[in-house]
């Protein structure tokens, strides 16, 4: 052992002629990787429970659950049907709309206080970029997406709280029931979202998406009619699941 | 006396011959050395193995019956061996082998040497005993012993014949190893060898494609762990059925036989290495670069590869892309020209076989040098860090330092039991493994010797071939001049994305920097200059 250790240490003295490290190639040269997919989507459904928030509501935030189930027709291109959850859809009403109540003594307009307790959409959603990222030994694939679709939005209305089928105050001195007119209850909406799809595995990964849900809203009082264009942008965080 | 690992005949034949050894010292005229065996048994069944060692030994020493000499010395070699001496039990096993196959204990022996083999993964000790020993006969002629141990027997004597090119014996030893032995696929594959050797390729893809067969069927994934714990079977038989198909110029099939190889795993070098000849074969250039960008890559720093420039070089001669040769001639002279002639100096300085075999385990990145002879200390004289690492990665040289060292190990284990201190038992042992010692030795130094000087021929050979380019390009060069043509190349333009199959697969530009997952899965975009 200890001619070993000898012969070690002489060793350390010496010099070696090195093989040659890493070799770029020259910088005009066309280089490209070719890889298969990590993860391939084509032909399988995504089942993404999600749960959502508003970002940076005005006057009315929303909080709550939805599902999302979407076919991927090719790599970069899915059929996506989503809906939020009845029974986990949560309406608030923003500082902004508490202050403006209790400081000011104002009020935004009615049409600024419905709120909506439902929505859903079928969408296209087209993976336009695609990317990685690595962690130590830890690769992880993504995607980004862009998703553009019509649904369904159902709104409810500001009444007089406990009067006339109006539901007890909610906030902001106001109550909240259905419209009476189907069209004012129901609307067409405009989904438009920006996404981003991580995978850890074959079977699941992880989606983040930013959603805005626009309608056309109005709310007629006696007083005077209010009409907006509301865009509820929301925040999508989801688990997925490809089966 | 447990002499095999399971109830089988010879354990219930030895058991005969230990109550009869009993009958008869019942009888009465018991000896000293009966006596002295008698213990000696008695503290080897109490798993006493120091002491039962020392009482055996001196049986072994002073009894003048033949017959419990024979006993006690094969109670010697198993105490050495529970006890790990397994370098000290072979001496003895090998004495009771000598005594030939009629011996009383010769089956015993052959067990306690499958045993140690198995244990010390010897390449070399117990094949060359057994080869010796056996004389022609196969594991086959000893029924009495467990089918596992007929079959390690057949696959070990077949491996040593083989490396003695006695290549017909070495045939039908390897082909009596049957499905049911873990060591089949082994088996196999050096039949498939000698199919090579003996010009018969189609029954070498054959016999590579059965070994495969064999390893994907085994009845549970447990089953193969057990035959192939790291896969190294399977790569190394992808490789030849790779190597095989390529050199029968069914390049796709060889493309797609080293394909298999798993990424990231030993022989992926190797896989990666010969497969990128494949793709120059079916003139895939841009496939051809992109495997050479690969092996150039950080991730094989510590590999050895002039043959990747080699092939660089003429891939871009074959496009007629001059500049790019030259590149490529210059960085393979400048890295690989000193370290062969650093390897020369290395090889034509005198050593003993032993520094051989130190400077090779020794070896850093730094460098290495022996510590003896006439090199010592000089740059000139130094083995180049690459050079260890390609003798030292092979299983070869791995098994057999390993014997190398717990015959160190065992040395020093000699020591620390403080029952044999100052027994002529210990200065007996220290003996033989000095004995095996200057045997094993020599041996190594003069394999890895062997080794370095192929090395050697293998680089010289390489930059001939570098050479030879070198020469083209400028002959080439000088035709272009001649016919009026520009050889100065600008700055070229950035090339189209290759072809991918399906939407299931995907492009990466390639930033100049390397991610692990993109290794294997370079491609350039290369267009011929020729025309």
């Amino acid at each position: 052992m200890e001619l070993f250790l000898a012969a070690w240490l002489a060793s350390a003295l010496a010099v070696s002629a090195p093989e040659p490290a890493q070799v770029l190639p020259p910088s005009d040269e066309s280089v490209y990787v070719v890889q298969e997919r990590a993860y391939v989507k084509r032909h399988h459904l995504e089942v993404t429970p999600i749960v959502f928030s508003t970002l940076n509501p005005t006057f009315v935030g929303y909080t709550g659950a939805a599902l999302s189930v979407a076919y991927h027709v090719r790599e970069n291109l899915a059929l996506e049907l989503n809906t939020s959850v009845p029974g986990l859809f949560y309406a608030y009403y923003s500082d902004m709309a508490w202050e403006l109540h209790n400081f000011a003594q104002l009020g935004p307009q009615d049409v600024d206080l419905k709120q909506m307790d439902y929505f859903g959409a079928l969408s296209l959603q087209f993976a336009a970029l695609y990317g990685k990222l690595s962690f130590y030994d830890w690769l992880l694939d993504y995607d980004l997406y862009l998703s553009a679709g019509m649904g369904l939005a159902r709104t409810l209305e500001t009444c007089l709280p406990s009067q006339s089928g109006c539901s007890s105050e909610i906030g902001v001195g106001v109550g909240v029931r259905p419209p009476a007119l189907f069209a004012d209850r129901n609307k067409l909406a405009a989904n438009l979202g920006l996404g981003m799809r991580f995978f850890f595995n074959d079977h699941m990964g992880l989606r983040l998406e930013v959603r805005d849900v626009a309608y056309a809203d109005r709310r007629d009082t006696d007083a005077a009619t209010s009409t907006d264009i509301r865009n509820n942008l929301l925040f999508f965080l989801g688990l997925s699941l490809m089966i | 006396m447990r002499v095999s690992s399971g109830p089988g005949r010879v354990r219930r034949g030895v058991a005969v011959g230990l109550m009869a050894g009993a009958a008869l010292a019942l009888a009465g005229s018991r000896t000293a050395s009966a006596q002295s065996l008698d213990a000696g048994v008695e503290l080897y069944q109490q798993q006493a193995y120091p002491q039962a060692a020392t009482s055996l030994f001196n049986t072994m020493q002073r009894s003048d019956n033949r017959e419990e000499r024979e006993r006690a010395q094969i109670y010697l070699a198993e105490a050495l061996r529970q006890k790990e001496l397994y370098v000290a039990a072979v001496s003895y096993y090998a004495n009771i082998l000598k005594a030939g196959s009629k011996g009383a204990h010769f089956l015993n022996a052959v067990e306690g040497l499958l045993a140690v083999q198995e244990a010390l993964h010897d390449p070399l000790l117990v094949p060359l005993l057994l080869t010796r020993a056996l004389d022609g006969a196969s594991g086959d002629d000893f029924p009495l012993l467990e089918a596992s141990r007929r079959a390690q027997i057949n696959y070990l004597v077949g491996d040593q014949l083989m490396r003695q090119h006695k290549h017909a014996e070495a045939q039908a030893l390897l082909e009596r190893v049957t499905p049911m032995s873990p060591l089949y696929v082994k088996a196999t594959y050096l039949l498939g060898v000698l199919a090579i050797r003996a010009g018969t390729p189609e029954r070498a893809l054959d016999l590579f494609q059965g070994g495969l067969a064999a390893l994907d069927n085994q009845d549970s994934q447990d089953r193969q762990d057990s035959v192939d714990p790291h896969g190294d079977v399977r790569n190394l038989t992808l490789l030849a059925l790779g190597r095989t198909l390529y050199g029968l110029k069914r390049f796709a099939e060889a493309d797609e036989a080293y394909g298999k190889v798993p990424r990231y795993s030993d022989a992926w070098f190797t896989a990666l290495s010969e497969n990128s000849w494949s793709h120059f074969q079916k003139l895939e250039y841009g496939k051809t670069l992109g495997d050479v960008q690969t092996l150039v890559s950080p991730f094989f720093n510590k590999r050895h590869r002039p043959e990747a420039y080699v092939l660089a070089a003429t891939t871009y001669f074959a496009n007629c892309q001059w500049d790019r040769v030259r590149g490529v001639v210059d960085r393979y002279k400048r890295s690989y020209e000193p370290l062969a002639a650093q390897l020369d100096g290395y090889l034509k300085s005198q050593r003993d076989p032993a520094d051989y075999v130190r400077d090779v385990a020794l070896a850093t990145d730094s460098v290495t040098s022996s510590a003896t002879g006439s090199a010592t200390g000089s740059a000139s004289a130094a083995l180049p860090a690459v050079f260890a690492r390609r003798v030292r990665d092979s299983r070869r040289f791995e098994d057999l330092y390993f014997v190398l060292r717990h015959v160190h190990w065992e040395r020093d284990e000699l020591q620390r039991i403080t029952a044999w201190h100052g027994t002529r038992l210990v200065d007996a042992l220290r003996v033989a493994l000095l004995q095996y010692q200057d045997k094993i030795e020599p041996a190594m130094g003069g394999w890895v010797r062997t080794q370095l000087v192929n090395e050697l021929v293998t680089l010289q050979s390489l930059t001939g071939q570098i050479n030879i380019v070198d020469f083209e390009v400028s002959d080439a060069e000088r035709r272009w001049l001649e016919g009026g043509r520009e050889i100065l190349k600008g700055r070229r333009a950035r090339l189209p994305r290759p072809a991918i199959p399906s939407d299931s697969w995907q492009h990466w530009s390639f930033a100049r920097e390397v991610w692990k997952d993109e290794l294997g899965a370079y491609q350039f975009a290369i267009r011929t200059e020729c025309d």
